[in-house]
Order: C-alpha cells, then structure tokens, then sequence
C-alpha cells in the first residue's frame, strides 16, 4: 500500500471523527465531572458506573449496543432520521459518537481530577464577593482547570483516535465514510503477506498519538507555569 | 447599631450559641481556638446554615429559621478576609480587586482603596509573587471594594510573622477609620483586640461569656481570674507628650508619670490606649534604679487572688486606673504583698493604639 | 481568559462540523459491499477489474451480518460463511433469490517456511509427527468459522480429544497463521488462501474437505438496496475474470 490521495483522506477523515468526538463530548463531560465532584445526590452511583461502563465493557459489546440503539431500524434511530434529516449509523457521525463514547470515560477522569484540585476556598471567596456560581465556575473552576481539561481533551481524542471495536461494530468500515485508521489497518492486515502495508498507517497513528501526548505535557506545563507567576 | 444575630448551630459534641448586637466599628471575636469563632464567620457569612437563629444586617434579614429567609452568600453583601489571602492565582493584583466590584462602582473608589492600602505599585503582579502581608492587604481590598455591608475578618493577621503584624495592622487601623461598617474581627491575639477592636465578644466553648466595650470587657476578664489568667492584663490610658525622638521613643503621659513607648505611636496630645500583659508586670518594693526597662510606675494593691498552679493576680492601681500583675506564689510570699501596699510596677512591653474612645 | 476560550471552541466547532457537512456528501453512485474481512486480498482485485467505483466494508462475517440487519446501508454481501447468509435470509434482509456461491476453501496444516516439521505423512497422521510438546493455532474452535472447520476435521480424524490441550485457539485465523510464521506454535489449521499467500510458512498436509462442513463464500444483495448495478456486480463476481482472481488467491472456485 502506497501512500496516496486515499490514505491521506482516511487519516483527514479519522482525525476529523476525533476532532467532532471531544469537540461536542467537552460540555457533557464537563457537566459529568461537575455532577460527580457535586455533594452526593440520588442517582450520583448509577451515573458513575453508567460513565465508566465504556472502560470495562468489551468494546464490541458497546458498539452493539449503540447498533442496536441507533440503527436506521431501531426507533431512537429513526427519531435521529427525523429530527436531523439524517442518521447517524454507519454514516462519520456514528464513528464520532462511537469514540466519543469510548472516550467519555477518561475524559470525565482527567476533568474530575483536575476539578477536585481547585481549592474549594477560592470559590467561597468568589462567593462572598457577590459573584454568580455560573460567573465563579467561568471565572475560577474553569481557568484553574484548564490544564487538567487540556489533558483530558488530549487523552480522549487520543483514545477516539484509536478507537476500534465499537467503532467497526457501530459504522463497519467502509473506506471514504466510516473507515478510520484503526479499522483500514484492520483491514491491511488481512491480507497475508502483507502487513508491510499496514505500517505507513501504524507509524501515522503512532505519530499523532504521541505527538499530541507531547503536546498536551508541553501545553499543560507552561499553562502551570503560567499560573505559578 | 447596624445588625442583630441570634446563632444556635451543633456540630458533633460542638455548640455554638450566641447573641449579639453588630455595631459600627470593630467587634472582636475573641476567645481560644476552638471557641467557634470561625465556624461563627462561616454562618454569617451563609457559607454554613446554622441549625436555629436570626442574622439582621442593616434593615436585611439575610436569615431567619422561622421564616425559611436564607439569602445565599452571593446575595448577603458581606465581605470575607479568610486566615489565607484566597486571591486567584490566574488574575493579576488588579483583576482581584475588581473581581467583586459593581458595575456601578466608581474608579474613584478603586484609587482610593490603592492607596489606602498602599497597593498601587502591586497591581500587575500575580498573587504568587507577593509577601503574605502584601497579599492580606490585597485580599482585604478586594473584599471592600465590593461594597460590603458586613465585612468578616477570620484571623487575618495570625499567618503571618511579627513583623508583618506590625507592618499591616496600621492597615487595618486605617480601614476601621475609614468605613463605617461593622466589622467582626476574630482573633485569639488579645493584643490585637485591644489595638484594633471598639467592642468584643468573649466567645469559650462555642457561647459567648462576655460583650461589650474592650475596655469594659477587658476589666470584666481582670475580675474574672479563673479561665482567664492567660489574657489578664489592663488597658491604661495615656496622652502624647513628645513625638518619637532619634531613640525611636516616642513620650507619653499617665497622670504625671512619663512612660517611653517604642515607636511612632501618635501625634503630640493624643490620647493613646496601653495595653499590658500581666505576665509582663513586674513589682518592686523600693524605687528601681540601674535598670534597663525604662516604664517603672508607682500602684497601690488593690486585690490579691490566687490563682492555683497558675501562680497569682494582683490588682494595681495608678491614679485611678487598674491593672494586673501575675507573680509566682512563691514570689509573692517572699514579697509579702498585701491589699493597700504601696509599691513599683516596672513594665517591661507594651503596646499601644491611639484611643477612639475619646476621640468620638 | 476564559471568553476567549469559550470563543475558540465555538469556532472549532463550527467549522468542525461544518467542514465534515461537506465531506460526509455520500456519493450515491458508489456500489457499497460488505465483505468478510478474509476476502480482502481478492476482493480488492476484483473492484479493480469491475471498474466502477466501490467502497468495500472489510470485516468479520457476524459483524456485518448484524449490521445489516441494523439497516446498514450497504448494497452486497459477501460472507465467509453460509450460517450468516441464511441468518439474514431468515429475517428478510437480503433478496433470497440472489444468493449465489462465489468461492469455496479448504482447510490445510502450516509451519514456519525455516521450521524442522517435514511432510512426512497425510492427514491426519502427520499431526502425530509433529513435536510432542507442539502447539497448534487454530481459530476459536466453537466461534470463528475456521476454528469450527478444523474442530470438526480433527473430530472426524478422532484426534480432537486428545490434541485439545495442544491447540492455541485465537479469535482471528489469520492470527493462528502468523503465530505458525514465527514459530511461536509447531503448525496452524489455516485456510489455504491465507497460507498461499504467506511467504512465511509452509504446506505440512492438505485437511479433506469432506471432513467438515463445505467452505462457502455466498455473496446476495441487501433488500434495502436499490443500486442498479448491485446484481451486475453479483454476475461480475460468479463470471470468469473474477473466479480467476479467486483462484489465484487459492480460493475454490464457485462450484
């Protein structure tokens, strides 16, 4: 396999799948961590394990599931067909939620985290200074996080990035619509003899992969410096 | 008076209870640590709800239990200076200034706050490269420019040195001046009670014993010997006769005995307020000569009380004005100090604030 | 600080999602063919050959299967084996009378080309030469077709109860043949397409194919599909160009 017009467009396509993944997960994960670092509620548990399922579940077992629930047959898939003009099984979109999903777990880790090392004092100083909760968690929470989130983004849409097993049960692996890095080396690798071909892809993905990990410590570093001064 | 609390809160084998009015000026919460004076703040503040009470400040209930009234602390208009600054680490000197200000606020007020509190040269800094004095005057800024109706002050002082204390409590001074807020003051530092603070509230074991006047409350403590022998003292006043000479002395006047205090304590013909430590009170039979301490008063005893293993209080008066000394029993055995006798206070520190009381 | 970012991200996403609306454009007149992932060498070929434009979904036979009876929007399946085929005939998610038989295989026994093992023997008493202390790799034995096949073989061969401990069963044949192409086990129960075009083992023995269930490859069109050259490409596949790619990547022909 030579590297082509196609390869480049599968790889473009697979980052555009991670990109929109923690693009549009970053709000609900957010949301998550708040709810999970919050003062326990009812339900608080479920939601903890719902949030984690991804991690421990096999992940064809979660692409499954998202077939079973968004196929063109299945009804939340037609209510999809319905209000957007378009599903989302087998179709990018899907292979976005799928990795959105798979990443959601990690995602949600790295934003606790970082959301449990804010120093609670200077949320209440913000308070008895007159300021909203929402204006204190843009204000406070979220700069002060930012590292943590910063990391969480980069972990995540490294993880959508290689996405494999619920993204290839959800969309299948069709090469220009749902074919990602993962699934087209799947692909090169059935070919016996062959798994040269499968290499410029691999060394593709390791490149970004720890380029972005290199880039998320050089990012996280000096926004710590940053706010050290 | 500006406000009226009425606080019932348990918290594990704790309880805090405490009425009390809130008058313009300082109100020193005073008591040892573990008394609830923080957890107190915390409650007026709504960053705690208390189990039963009332908190009025001006004509606002911000809570009332039997109403179901709890405004939220955004809502209160109260101003917090916690024992650490709580500046934001991402916001520059200035962006935490601004950060509780109205829109209406005027930049008049900005300026003025900069250079009461002396500031300017900070605010393009972060918080990280500031000294812990610089940083609780700005974390006392901050609170003040956002127009509180209430300001709490939990501590402000006790992280730091004593050096930085002396450094920023002409701040706080400044601040008492300037605002005519109520201001509640917690602090176990009785020094800083008697320097800074117009009213105070003993407050032991979560209930207060004492309220009133420093100077009546601080009497009260003298006469009430057994929990209180640690913060004994008096609270003398004295006029400005000299202004500080190149000693670094500064002369003051008790009835007719001259007194040298360290430092700039004010200008000639003010009134200044003394306040001294029993445990730094020393008696002498005969007049004292060749001696280093400079400040030898001569008292009549009023009183002896013992005070078990803690040693014993004598009571003193000078010309009308009274005060304590703590002595070893042993001490005063060898002394043989009686009710009536005449002798020598020799004082050996003292700090001193210039006196509101007759400056209203 | 933070209007800024919270600018940012608006605008990434934006133009994230505005950027794919345009991408995502599905071209209608691409004939879209789900394919078991271990036709993959052959098949590619014969898109070639067929010429109009294809978009070949690679991967196992159960997968895809499940998937179309999801309403995935494919045109042609091409199974690896006959169990699925039926399943989705069963549920009316293909055109029953477009099923077609397009390729057959057998089963045989590999080891690494450099490995000590000769063809002394056919089956299945070549298995006894093999090394005491030898493993084989072998697909899973009650889940991946391949690994069905060889349970079955070495069933009729009276050796499964006694070769069971020996065997490495793996959730992907193709896995059984690389584990045999480094020496990691002394053989593999493979297809012969797939060891045909590894340059890294070797044939030990050919498995009878009457010792297991026919390897069949049905291909069929999907009933929700509508493009017209669907049944053309069914022919295509049945016609003689493409059952010469077939056989050269060791495949039986369509029988």
């Amino acid at each position: 396999m030579t590297f082509g017009s196609e390869e480049i467009g599968l790889v473009l396509l697979s980052l555009r799948i991670a990109c929109v993944a923690v693009a549009v997960s970053l709000p609900f994960a957010i949301g998550t961590a708040l709810l999970l670092t919050r003062r326990p509620f009812w339900g608080q548990s479920a939601l903890n394990i719902a949030v984690h399922l991804p991690l421990v579940l096999p992940p064809v077992v979660t692409g499954y599931a998202l077939l079973v629930l968004f196929s063109p047959n299945a009804l939340l898939g037609r209510w999809i067909e319905v209000i957007f003009g378009t599903g989302i099984a087998f179709r990018w979109t899907g292979a976005a939620l799928a990795a959105a999903i798979m990443a959601f777990p990690l995602f949600v880790r790295a934003i606790r985290q970082s959301l449990e090392a804010v120093d609670s004092g200077l949320q209440e100083a913000a308070l008895t200074l007159g300021r909203s909760r929402l204006g204190i968690f843009f204000t406070i929470t979220l700069p002060l996080c930012w590292p943590g989130i910063l990391a969480g983004i980069v972990l995540a849409w490294a993880k959508a990035l290689g996405e494999f097993g619920a993204t290839i049960t959800f969309v299948s692996n069709i090469p220009g619509q749902t074919q990602t890095i993962p699934t087209a080396i799947y692909s090169a690798l059935q070919v016996p003899g062959d798994e040269t071909a499968a290499l410029a892809l691999i060394l593709v993905s390791v490149t970004i992969s720890a380029g972005a990990l290199i880039a998320s410590e050089w990012l996280a570093r000096s926004v710590g410096r940053r706010l050290a001064q | 008076m500006t406000g009226w609390l009425s606080v019932a809160h348990r918290q594990g084998a704790f309880r805090l209870e405490l009425e009390s009015d809130l008058q313009t000026g300082v109100t020193a919460i005073f008591g040892p640590s573990g008394a609830g004076k923080s957890t107190l703040l915390r409650i007026i503040a709504g960053l705690q709800t208390p189990d039963q009470g009332k908190i009025v400040v001006g004509d606002r209930v911000w809570f009332d239990r039997a109403t179901g009234e709890n405004l939220s602390v955004n809502q209160r208009r109260v101003g917090f200076v916690f024992q650490e600054p709580r500046l934001f680490p991402h916001m520059s000197v200035a962006r935490n200034l601004t950060y509780g200000m109205r829109r209406s606020a005027s930049k008049q007020a900005f300026g003025d706050m900069a250079e009461l509190l002396d500031i300017g040269d900070l605010l393009n800094r972060r918080p990280a490269n500031l000294s812990g004095g610089e940083a609780q005057r700005v974390a006392l800024g901050r609170a003040l420019l956002s127009e509180p109706d209430l300001l709490l002050l939990d501590e402000p002082l006790s992280a730091l040195d004593f050096d930085l204390k002396q450094q920023i409590s002409p701040y706080f001074a400044r601040l008492r001046d300037h605002h005519g807020i109520p201001i509640l003051y917690v602090t176990h530092d009785i020094d800083e009670v008697a320097r800074l603070a117009d009213h105070m509230v003993l407050l032991r074991e979560g209930s207060g014993v004492a309220a009133g006047p420093v100077d009546q409350v601080l009497a009260q403590i003298d006469r009430d010997p057994e929990p209180s022998a640690d913060i004994a003292g008096g609270l003398l006043t004295a006029v400005v006769t000299a202004p500080i000479d190149d000693d670094h002395l500064t002369q003051v006047k008790i009835a007719e005995h001259i007194l040298w205090l360290p430092g700039a304590v004010g200008q000639t013909g003010e009134t200044v307020r003394l306040r001294i430590d029993a445990r730094d009170v020393t008696l002498s039979r005969v007049q004292p000569e060749g001696l280093s301490a400079l400040n030898i008063l001569p008292v009549r005893i009023t009183g002896v009380e013992m005070l078990g293993a803690a040693g014993s209080l004598v009571r003193l008066d000078h010309a009308g004005q009274s005060f304590v000394a703590r002595l070893t029993r042993r001490s005063l055995r060898l002394m043989e100090l009686q009710t009536g006798d005449e002798v020598f206070a020799i004082l050996k520190s003292m700090s001193a604030t210039p006196s509101r009381v007759s400056g209203r | 600080m933070s209007a800024v970012w919270r600018k940012s991200y608006l605008t990434a996403l934006a133009l994230a999602v505005s950027a794919s609306a345009l991408a995502s454009e599905t071209k209608a007149e691409t004939l879209t063919i789900a394919a078991a992932a271990s036709l993959r060498g052959a098949l590619d070929e014969i898109a070639e050959l067929w010429g109009d434009d294809t978009a070949i979904s690679y991967a196992s036979s159960a997968a895809l299967a499940r998937q179309i009876e999801a309403g995935a929007p494919f045109d042609v399946f091409v199974s690896a084996n006959s169990a699925w085929m039926a399943y989705l005939r069963d549920r009316g998610a293909i055109v029953d009378g477009t099923i077609i038989e397009i390729a057959g295989n057998s089963l045989v026994v590999v080891t690494a080309q450099d490995g000590s093992a000769a063809p002394a023997e056919p089956w299945p008493e070549m298995l006894d030469t093999l090394p005491a202390d030898g493993r084989i790799a072998v697909g899973l034995t009650q889940a991946v077709p391949a690994g069905i096949y060889a349970r079955q073989a070495l069933e009729a061969a009276g050796r499964y109860t006694s070769l069971e401990a020996r065997l490495v069963q793996v959730d992907n044949v193709r896995l059984a043949l690389r584990l045999a192409a480094r020496g990691d086990t002394a053989a593999a129960i493979v297809y012969i397409s797939d060891a045909l075009a590894d340059p890294d083992v070797r044939l030990l023995a050919r498995v009878p194919s009457h010792t297991h269930d026919p390897i069949v490859y049905p291909a069929a069109r999907i009933a929700g599909s509508d493009h017209r050259s669907a049944d053309d490409f069914l022919a295509f596949l049945a016609g003689p160009s493409a059952q010469a790619v077939l056989r050269r990547h060791g495949f039986a022909g369509a029988p």
